[in-house]
This record gives structure tokens, C-alpha cells and sequence, in this order.
């Protein structure tokens, strides 16, 4: 991968890596290091990579880097340490999805990390399985599980509403 | 177990025929059965009472096996939906399922319900710190390319080339008399020089003005009619490997240029090639007038004042690094002024260089 393809993987990818890195730790600054990581990380191996495994190498890396800060904090930050609305710039926001995000949040941190590059990412269960070092069955067993937690979630607080 | 008495008796009883008594408890049991008769007539009636296991069996019991793709945990009908949406499921089963939704509505209210779980990147968060994870490259632009490729021709040629003998090789004055000449001048309107050539009667005088005896190029003549090659002389004053004599080359360098055809270039006009890349570079890297390439010794200060230059341009300063030359164009001294200092500086003769 030359110089140019690496700026041009910074350009397309960062955005995607921050937000999967940011809805998961919920910490700007830890985000913030963790995305400077992963292109370090890219950066010291642009030779080995190439341009069209470049995004999934950063989503590796990402999720990896995730899971070790997870352990080192070992600690869940709160979900009002971060107000998603600040980073999402999206014409609306509305209650349901804000209840979602809420549900992610109680998701174990594999749970979400899977649920996320399945649905913000479109990886395949092969892909995530890849990306994380689980089974693609043990993917699909997460997402699943996840779906059913959401949804019992979401409907759960529409109840008391 | 409590002590056996009238109003707990069935207990005993019951353990009694499922064989759960040990000795002790059966000696109790039938010492009470001996104290109470009608309890004893009781207990041999139910002792007769059993049921007999019959032979149904479940039909399509094969529809609550299990395979390993299904996942515990979760309902049937749940993994259903979600297989639904994660798009798992084969063709014909999700025309099925599509199908079933349109008539079900409690399955259709619960699929929407999974529907709303999937997360929507359609809320874009953007990395406002893209611009310190990106590396630049640096693109050196034709002209340093050209200036340093120029810089090093000239470095190189300067060392290796050796410099030409000021005398005129004696070996040169062999080509004033070749052994034969059986060349005849060309027809047409070839006008011959008129310094030192005689009329076409193949007639060579040799003089002593032009040793050479070789005419300069005009636009009218076969350049190449005047230095053979085959007359330049293998004798070279300097020992060692034998290599054609300089003043020949110059001319003959000279000779094959085509701006040669319309201008006349004489053996002081000629240039060998590091001194034409020199030129090349002091015209068109340092910027200097060819008259002053030309009528000038290149040195090292001369890199110098076009770096002074370069900086006034750059910065906008006004320094100045001038040269003074003597009448060899030799630099011989060197000044330089600027808005904080002003000093002169005489230059050595082996400063020049």
C-alpha cells in the first residue's frame, strides 16, 4: 500500500472506526487514542497491507485494542459521561434510537462489538468471525442473543412510557 | 422420618409399597398394623392398585428436535424473525415466512419489533482529528531533479575529466599532410573558406597559422569534410590510454551541432561536455548571463549568490553577495552586505574553484 493509499484509507475509514470505537468505550479521548492506534499500527505495516483489506485490518485492530482498554479499565463508563446527539449528526434522532443506544449499552462488549460491525459495517458472520477470533457460529449466537435483548429492551421502556 | 401414628399412616403406607422402609421402620409398620386391624385391612387394598403403561407415542415428535444451528436461549419463533432479517434463512423457507407474516399478525407485530433493533449507521459520526493520522510525501519538483542531476554531471565531470594540454599536440600537425588526398571538392555552389584552404586540385598547402589546417563550418559546406576521422592523430602528448586529441573533438563536437550550419563556431567557441553542462547549469540553475559564463571562471561562490538570491526571494530580504573579478576571470574578492552587516573579503587563487 503506498503513502496515498493510507491517506486515502484514513479519509474513508476514520469516521466508520471512531464511531465503532466511540459507541463502544463511550469516552471521547480513549476513542480518540484507540483510532490513533489503529492507523499507527496500519501505518507500521503499510507494506504488508493492501488497499482492499485496509478497512478490515483497522476494524481488527480496532476491536482488539477495544477489548485490551476494556480489560485494562475494567470498568463500564456511564452512559451519560457522553451524549451520542454530540457526535451524531443526524437529522433525526429519535426516541427509539435513543433507547437503542441505551440497550447497546448494557450489551457485553462483545455482544455490542459484533452487533455493531454487523449492522454499521454490513461485515458477514465469516468477516466479524475473522475480525474478533470467535467462531462464526459463536457471531451468530451473539447477534442473535443481542437482537432478542434489544428488542425486549426497546419494548420494555415503550412499556413504561 | 416422624414417628408413625393414625394421622400419618398413608405416608407409611405409601413408602411401604414403593419399598422404601428399612428393617427398623418395617418392624414399626407392622407392629402398628397388629395395634390397628382396620388400617391393616386398608393397606391390603391398595397394595392391588397399579397402572399399566400404555403404548402411545407422540406423532411428529421430530418437531421439537433441535439442531445444532439453533440456538439456546431463544424461542423458535424469535430465531425465526431474527433469521428472517439477518437474510439466513434458505429461498423457499423465507417465500414461507413472508407469506406466513401477511396472514399472522401477532408474527408480523413481533418481526417489526426485531426490525427496530437493527442499529442504523445513518447517524454519522465524524473524526475531527483526521488530519493528524494523515502522512505527507515529499515531491521533489522537475527543476531540483534537473539542478541536482546537472549539479552531479557537473562534480562528476569535473574530477574525471582531464583537463586538455594548452600546447597543440605535435602528433596533430601529421593531419596537415596526409599521405594521399584523392578528395575532390563537391560540385554545385560550395563556396570553400578563405583562410587557409587551396582551390579543388587536391593540393594541400600546410601553414603555419592554422595548424590545424581544418576550415571552420559555413553553412555551405559538408561539415564533416573537414576532420576525417581517420586523420586524427594517434599520438598524444600524455601518456597513457590513447584517446582522440581535445581540439579535434571540440571541432568535431562543434561541427555536428546543427545550430553549427547557420553559426560558425571556431575552435575557441567549442566547448568539451562537462563544460557545456557547466555552462548549462550556471545559465539556467544560477541564473547568470552567458556573457558572464562565458567571459568568468565558475566557483563555488557563484553557488552561493544564487543561494543569497534564493533567500531574498524566499524571505524578503535584500542581501547581496557580490563577486569581483580580474581580467582572467578569476573571483578575487568577495563581498557581502545585508541589513546588519556589511564585510569584504579578499579570495585566493585556490579559492576560486
Amino acid at each position: 500500500m503506498t503513502v496515498n493509499d493510507y491517506n486515502r484509507c484514513v479519509n474513508q475509514h476514520a469516521d466508520a472506526v471512531y464511531r465503532f470505537l466511540l459507541k463502544n468505550i463511550r469516552d471521547k479521548e480513549k476513542a480518540r487514542d484507540l483510532v490513533q492506534d489503529s492507523f499507527e499500527k496500519l501505518w507500521i505495516n503499510v507494506e504488508q497491507v493492501s488497499a482492499e483489506k485496509a478497512k478490515s485490518y483497522l476494524f481488527t485492530t480496532a476491536y482488539h485494542k477495544l477489548i485490551d482498554k476494556t480489560r485494562v479499565d475494567k470498568r463500564m463508563a456511564d452512559w451519560d459521561k457522553v451524549n451520542m446527539s454530540e457526535y451524531s449528526h443526524s437529522e433525526q434522532y429519535s426516541d427509539v434510537m435513543e433507547m437503542l443506544e441505551k440497550g447497546v449499552a448494557q450489551l457485553s462488549a462483545d455482544q455490542r462489538s459484533v452487533i455493531m460491525l454487523r449492522d454499521y459495517e454490513g461485515y458477514s458472520y465469516k468477516e466479524i468471525a475473522g475480525m474478533t477470533g470467535l467462531s462464526e457460529a459463536r457471531v451468530k449466537v451473539y447477534i442473535y442473543r443481542a437482537r432478542v435483548f434489544l428488542k425486549e429492551y426497546v419494548g420494555s421502556v415503550e412499556a413504561l412510557v | 422420618m416422624e414417628s408413625l401414628t393414625r394421622n400419618n399412616y398413608e405416608i407409611w403406607f405409601l413408602d411401604y409399597l414403593d419399598g422404601q422402609l428399612s428393617n427398623q421402620q418395617l418392624e414399626t409398620l407392622l407392629d402398628f398394623l397388629e395395634q390397628n386391624p382396620d388400617l391393616k385391612e386398608e393397606l391390603r387394598g391398595v397394595s392391588g392398585v397399579s397402572l399399566a403403561a400404555g403404548m402411545e407415542s407422540l406423532d411428529q415428535k421430530y418437531l421439537l428436535l433441535k439442531s445444532p444451528a439453533d440456538i439456546p436461549g431463544i424461542s423458535a419463533i424469535d430465531q425465526l424473525c431474527i433469521a428472517r432479517m439477518e437474510n439466513d434463512l434458505p429461498e423457499e423457507e423465507a417465500r414461507m415466512f413472508d407469506l406466513r407474516l401477511n396472514e399472522d399478525t401477532g408474527l408480523g407485530e413481533k418481526y417489526a419489533a426485531f426490525q427496530l433493533t437493527r442499529l442504523n449507521p445513518a447517524d454519522s459520526v465524524i473524526y475531527p482529528y483526521k488530519k493528524e493520522l494523515l502522512r505527507k510525501t515529499r515531491i521533489l519538483s522537475p527543476w531540483i531533479i534537473t539542478a541536482i542531476s546537472s549539479a552531479a554531471v557537473i562534480l562528476l565531470a569535473w574530477f574525471l575529466w582531464p583537463d586538455p594540454p594548452e600546447p597543440v599536440s605535435p602528433g596533430l600537425a601529421k593531419i596537415e599532410k596526409p599521405a594521399t588526398d584523392n578528395r575532390q571538392p563537391a560540385t554545385g555552389n560550395r563556396q570553400l573558406a578563405t583562410r587557409n584552404l587551396q582551390p579543388a586540385t587536391g593540393n594541400r598547402q600546410p601553414t603555419t597559422t592554422n595548424p590545424l589546417n581544418v576550415k571552420p563550418v559555413s553553412a555551405e559546406s559538408s561539415p564533416r569534410d573537414f576532420v576525417p576521422m581517420n586523420s586524427l592523430s594517434r599520438k598524444s602528448a600524455v601518456a597513457g590510454p590513447r584517446i582522440p586529441d581535445p581540439q579535434s573533438t571540440k571541432l568535431l563536437f562543434a561541427s555536428s551541432y546543427p545550430s553549427a550550419m547557420n553559426n560558425p563556431v571556431t575552435a575557441e567557441d567549442a566547448l568539451t561536455l562537462p563544460q557545456y553542462a557547466l555552462q548549462l547549469f550556471r545559465e539556467k540553475i544560477l541564473g547568470q548571463d552567458r556573457k558572464k559564463v562565458r567571459e568568468t571562471r565558475f566557483s563555488l561562490w557563484e553557488v552561493a549568490g544564487a543561494g543569497v538570491n534564493g533567500i531574498n526571494s524566499l524571505a524578503g530580504t535584500d542581501m547581496k553577495l557580490n563577486r569581483a573579478y580580474d581580467s582572467n576571470g578569476d573571483i578575487v574578492a568577495v563581498s557581502f552586505s545585508s541589513r546588519l552587516i556589511d564585510v569584504e573579503s579578499p579570495i585566493k587563487g585556490q579559492e576560486n574553484r
